[in-house]
C-alpha cells in the first residue's frame, strides 16, 4: 500500500467534498426509505384497520394492497436515483480525485 | 372434446378457461389417489433439460476456473444487470415463491407485511453498503470486517457466523426439496434430497462461483417468466380485474375479510419491530449474497446490480401476492385440490403449484414443478459456495496458514469443503425429515443480522471498533439468538412440546441486534491497549479506500 499516495488523497480539497456529499445523499435516502417502511410497520401494529379499509367508496381492494405495491415501486425508484446520482456525478469526482492524486 | 361439452366441464372444474382439457383428464386421472401423487413424467421430464443444461454450463465453467479469484467470484468479471439476476435469484428462494404466495392464500396479508420487509433491506444494502463492501473485500466479507482488525479472531468470528446461517439455511431447503419432490414428482423423499446434494456438490466443485451465478441466473428467469405467465393466465380469468380479484377472494376466504388486514400476530409492536429488523437487516449479513458483490469489477457495476435485484425481487414479491389471492378463488373452490376435509392438499405450499395445474394444465404444472426444484438446487448451490469460501479463505488460508497458503493449496481445500459441506447437508436433509424445522429460515435470517451484519456495519463506518468489541458483540448476537429462538415459541413449544415459551418472540433481532451493538460498543471503547490505538489509526486508510475504491481488486482479465 503506498501510504503517500492515500495522503494525497485525503489531502485533496474535493475528497472531502466528496464524501460529504456522498454520505449527505446516502443518508438523507436511507432515513426516507427507513421513514416509509416504519410508518408501515407502525401502522400495522397501531392500525390494522387503516390497512384493510377501501381505496374508495364501493371497492374491495384496499389500501393495504395498493400501498404495498406503492411501496414496493417507491424502493426500486430510490435505487435508481442513487445509482444514477452516484454512478454518475459521483463517480466524476471520484474519478478527478483519483487522477490528481496520482499525479 | 367439442366446445359445449369444454364450457360445461370448466364450469364443474371452477372456471378454467385456458388449458381446462388437460387439467380434467388429469382430474379424472388424479380419482381416488389423491393421497400419493402418481409420477409427474412432464415434471421430471423438464427439471431433467435443466439439469442437463447447467451440467453442460459446469463443464463449461470448469474450464475457465483456475484460480482461487476464479472460484470465488468468477474472477470479478459478472456485469452489474447479471450479477443483479444472480442476487434475484438467491433471494428467490422456494420458501419465498412457494412459502410467501401460501402464506397469502392462508392468511391474506400477513403474507404482504413479510413482503415488504424482504425487500427493504435492498434500498439500505445499495446506500451504505453495496459500494463499500466492493471496494474493501475481495473474496468473503470477513475481508471487509478484519480489513483493519485481528485477523485470526475476526475471521473465526466471521466464519462462524457464516457457517451457521449456512447451515440452517441448507438444512431447511434439503429438507423442503425432499418433501417437494415428493408431491411435485412422486419420488422418494431420500432420492430428492441426495439428488440436490450430489449436483450442488458438481456445480460448485467444478463450476466454482462461474457456474454457480449462470445456473442462478437461468433459474431467475425460469421463476419469473414463469410467475408472469401464471399471473396473467389466471387473472384473465379476473378479466384483469383487481378489486374483482379482491372481492372474490374475500368472497370464498373463510376468514372473510378479515384477510384484507394484518392478523393479530403481526399486530404486536414489539413482533412487528423485531421482525421488520431480521428482514431489513439480514441481506447484510447472508454471506451468499454479500459474495456476490465481489464478482463484479467495481463499485459502479456493484450499485447497478442492486438496482436490478431491487426491480427484480420487487416485481417477483408482487407477483407472490398475486399468486395467493389468485389461488384463494380459483384453489381453494376446486374440489380436485382439496382433501376431504376442505384443506388443500399437500399443504400450504402448495397454492401456487396447483394454481399453475387449474390454469395451464399438466405441462404448466410440470414447468413450474420443475422451477421450484431448480430453484432450491440454485439456491443451495449458492450456500454452498458461500461455506465453502469461509472455510477455504478464511479460516484454512487466513487463520490456519496465516495467509501463507499457496493458490493450489486453498482451491484443494475450497473444494474439500464443498464437498464436506455437500455430504453434511445429505445427512442433516434425511436427518431432519420428519422434524419441524419452520424455525430454520428464521433462525438463518436472526443470525446474519445478529452477527455477520453488526460486525459488518461497524467494521465499515465506526472509526472507533477494535477486534476485542467486535469479537465479544459477535458472539453476543450469536449466542443470544441461538438461545432465544430455542426458548421462544418455534422451538420450546412447536419442537420441544412445552406448553409455555420461554422467550415470549417469535423472532429475536430486536433483542439479539441490541446486545450485538451494545456489547461491541462497551468492549471497543473500554479497549485501551496498544493493537486498538492501531486499528483506530488504520481506519484513515480503510476510510479512503472504501470511499474512493484506491486499491480495491480489480476484475481479472481472461
Amino acid at each position: 500500500m503506498r501510504r503517500d499516495l492515500y495522503d494525497r488523497v485525503l489531502a485533496h480539497p474535493q475528497f472531502a467534498e466528496l464524501t460529504a456529499r456522498r454520505n449527505r445523499f446516502s443518508w438523507a435516502l436511507t432515513l426516507i426509505v427507513l421513514a416509509v417502511y416504519y410508518a408501515f410497520v407502525f401502522t400495522v401494529a397501531y392500525r390494522p384497520d387503516l390497512l384493510g379499509a377501501p381505496l374508495a367508496d364501493g371497492m374491495t381492494l384496499t389500501l393495504g394492497l395498493v400501498g404495498g405495491a406503492v411501496i414496493n415501486v417507491f424502493c426500486f425508484l430510490m435505487t435508481g436515483i442513487y445509482v444514477t446520482r452516484a454512478n454518475g456525478e459521483f463517480d466524476t469526482l471520484n474519478r478527478a480525485i483519483l487522477e490528481e492524486a496520482g499525479q | 372434446m367439442t366446445p359445449r361439452r369444454l364450457a360445461t366441464a370448466a364450469l364443474t372444474a371452477a372456471a378454467t378457461a385456458l388449458g381446462a382439457a388437460p387439467a380434467l383428464a388429469a382430474g379424472a386421472a388424479l380419482d381416488g389417489a389423491v393421497e400419493r401423487q402418481p409420477v409427474n413424467v412432464m415434471a421430471i421430464a423438464m427439471f431433467l433439460v435443466f439439469v442437463l443444461g447447467t451440467l453442460g454450463i459446469t463443464y463449461w465453467a470448469s474450464k475457465r476456473t483456475r484460480s482461487t479469484s476464479d472460484f470465488y467470484t468468477a474472477g470479478g468479471g459478472i456485469t452489474g444487470f447479471q450479477n443483479g439476476l444472480a442476487i434475484a435469484g438467491d433471494y428467490m428462494s422456494a420458501a419465498a415463491f412457494l412459502g410467501l404466495s401460501g402464506m397469502v392464500f392462508a392468511k391474506g396479508f400477513d403474507g404482504v407485511v413479510y413482503t415488504i420487509g424482504f425487500l427493504m433491506g435492498w434500498p439500505l444494502m445499495l446506500f451504505l453498503v453495496a459500494e463499500r463492501l466492493r471496494n474493501l473485500g475481495r473474496f468473503t466479507f470477513a475481508d471487509v470486517a478484519s480489513y483493519r482488525l485481528s485477523q485470526t479472531p475476526i475471521r473465526s468470528l466471521a466464519a462462524t457466523g457464516s457457517l451457521a446461517v449456512v447451515c440452517f439455511y441448507l438444512i431447511a431447503q434439503m429438507v423442503g426439496a425432499g418433501k417437494l419432490i415428493q408431491l411435485l414428482f412422486g419420488l422418494e423423499y431420500a432420492y430428492a434430497v441426495v439428488l440436490v446434494g450430489v449436483l450442488m456438490i458438481l456445480y460448485v466443485t467444478f463450476g466454482g462461483m462461474l457456474a454457480t451465478t449462470w445456473v442462478q441466473i437461468i433459474k431467475a428467469v425460469m421463476l419469473l417468466g414463469g410467475c408472469t405467465v401464471l399471473v396473467v393466465l389466471a387473472l384473465a380469468q379476473f378479466g384483469f380485474d383487481f378489486d374483482l380479484l379482491v372481492t372474490k377472494a374475500v368472497a370464498n376466504h373463510k376468514a372473510g375479510l378479515s384477510i384484507l388486514k394484518p392478523s393479530a400476530a403481526m399486530s404486536d409492536p414489539i413482533s412487528a419491530v423485531s421482525l421488520s429488523l431480521a428482514l431489513m437487516c439480514g441481506p447484510g449479513g447472508l454471506p451468499h449474497i454479500l459474495m456476490r458483490f465481489f464478482t463484479v469489477p467495481d463499485a459502479k457495476e456493484a450499485r447497478k446490480s442492486v438496482f436490478y435485484a431491487t426491480g427484480f425481487i420487487g416485481y417477483f414479491f408482487i407477483l407472490t401476492v398475486l399468486i395467493g389471492l389468485l389461488a384463494i378463488t380459483i384453489v381453494s373452490t376446486n374440489p380436485e385440490y382439496l382433501d376431504a376435509k376442505g384443506a388443500i392438499l399437500g399443504g400450504g405450499n402448495m397454492a401456487a403449484i396447483h394454481l399453475s395445474k387449474a390454469v395451464g394444465g399438466n405441462v404448466f404444472l410440470g414447468f413450474i414443478s420443475a422451477v421450484a426444484f431448480a430453484t432450491i438446487l440454485a439456491v443451495v448451490a449458492g450456500l454452498t459456495l458461500a461455506g465453502a469460501s469461509a472455510v477455504s479463505h478464511d479460516l484454512y488460508a487466513k487463520v490456519f496458514k496465516a495467509g501463507q497458503a499457496s493458490e493450489r493449496q486453498e482451491m484443494l481445500v475450497s473444494r474439500i469443503a464443498t464437498l464436506a459441506l455437500g455430504v453434511i447437508a445429505i445427512v442433516l436433509g434425511l436427518a431432519f425429515e420428519n422434524q419441524n424445522i419452520a424455525f430454520m429460515v428464521g433462525l438463518a435470517f436472526g443470525l446474519a443480522a445478529s452477527v455477520n451484519f453488526p460486525v459488518l456495519l461497524l467494521s465499515i463506518f465506526w472509526k472507533g471498533l477494535t477486534t476485542r468489541g467486535a469479537l465479544i458483540g459477535g458472539f453476543a448476537g450469536l449466542v443470544s439468538c441461538v438461545a432465544m429462538v430455542v426458548l421462544g415459541p418455534t422451538v420450546w413449544v412447536s419442537v420441544f412440546g412445552y406448553a409455555k415459551p420461554i422467550f415470549p418472540y417469535e423472532h429475536p433481532a430486536l433483542f439479539s441486534m441490541t446486545l450485538a451493538f451494545f456489547f461491541t460498543w462497551l468492549f471497543s471503547v473500554t479497549d485501551k491497549s496498544q493493537r486498538a490505538r492501531d486499528e483506530e489509526a488504520a481506519y484513515k486508510y480503510q476510510y479512503i479506500r472504501s470511499e474512493t475504491g484506491l486499491g480495491a481488486e480489480g476484475a481479472v482479465a481472461h
